[in-house]
């Protein structure tokens, strides 16, 4: 048998006898327990994580409220160069509409 | 006869169903959790021997498999079923230990010992001769398998070992069907070559 022959055979023979000695299935005593015991240790249940989900929702939820709020003071007590502005604008708007009303022809 | 681990993996009928006892845990009462790894910490086990052999490494794999399974249980559809959803867990966290000590690959290199260099020379001599039962065999298989890239040893230990199809390696890999294909030829090179290395010595 060449070399090439001889290496082939020696791969299936190895293969071979891996395929009929599977690895054992045993599982050392007390492993179940033990793995347990360290999941609920280290991993939050699924019930805790639900829990923290609800409490960032409700710390969001805080957030947002104070940002709206602190929105809603800021733009209801306008600095004074804001209420000059605000005032021309409405002194502009007020004639506008009446220099239309007036130009009606229904007032003619 | 039937194998032990079938038994343990075959829940009676007064037993809870695999769907209860996903719900049961899914809804935070862990007690369900114990009852699914006695049933199926068998198959991990079996799986994790494969690719580690120090019992230390072999129950690390298991309790990483477990540990996945836990936290990723409620994304569990139920369309497959569980046994098939852990294998392929226990695969890949399988793949993960060997790319992650790839480095000890290199003590695999190292000369064969007196026994194993005798069971080749006896190959050599009598190919069909060889016995397959003895212990110095078993540990050229480890060998040769350990010497192998992390792909190669777990696309040749599930496709020509476990003796799966290439769409099994692919829907247990997450690789696509193509790639298996590709990694199954490169794995059977390179197989070739850590042989010729073995062999060299040994006038094979």
């Amino acid at each position: 048998m060449n070399q090439a022959g001889l290496h082939k055979k020696l791969s299936e023979k190895l293969i071979a006898m891996a395929r009929n000695h599977p690895p054992s299935s045993e599982v050392p005593s007390g492993f179940e327990q033990r793995t347990l015991a360290r999941l609920l240790r280290h991993a939050p249940t699924l019930a805790d994580e639900w829990g923290a989900a609800i409490r960032t929702l409700w710390c969001g939820a805080g957030v947002c409220a104070a940002v709206a709020l602190a929105m809603g003071v800021w733009t209801s007590t306008p600095s004074a160069a804001e209420t000059d502005t605000g005032g021309q604008f409405l002194q502009d708007l007020e004639q506008t509409i009446v220099a239309a009303t007036g130009d009606s022809p229904a007032n003619w | 006869m039937a194998d032990p681990s079938d038994q343990k993996a075959g829940a009676s009928p007064a037993e809870p169903g695999e769907a209860e006892l996903i719900a049961s845990v899914v809804a935070g009462e862990p007690a369900g959790f114990e009852v699914l790894m006695q049933r199926y910490s068998p198959r991990v086990f079996a799986t994790a021997r494969r690719y580690a052999r120090r019992e230390t490494e072999v129950e690390d794999i298991a309790q990483e498999v477990w540990s996945k399974a836990y936290q990723k249980l409620a994304g569990f559809r139920g369309e497959a079923p569980f046994e098939h959803w852990l294998m392929r867990l226990a695969v890949r966290t399988c793949y993960d230990f060997l790319r992650q000590h790839q480095r000890n690959r290199e003590a695999s290199f190292t000369d064969l010992t007196a026994a194993e260099g005798d069971w080749l020379e006896r190959f050599a001599a009598s190919p069909d001769g060889a016995s397959e039962e003895s212990e110095a065999a078993r540990a050229l298989v480890d060998r040769l398998l350990e010497m192998l890239s992390p792909a190669a040893r777990l696309v040749i230990t599930l496709l020509e070992i476990e003796d799966r199809s290439v769409k099994e390696v692919a829907q247990l890999t997450g690789w696509s069907v193509p790639l298996v294909k590709v990694r199954a030829f490169r794995a059977r090179a390179e197989m070739k070559k850590c042989l010729r290395r073995i062999t060299r010595e040994h006038y094979l």
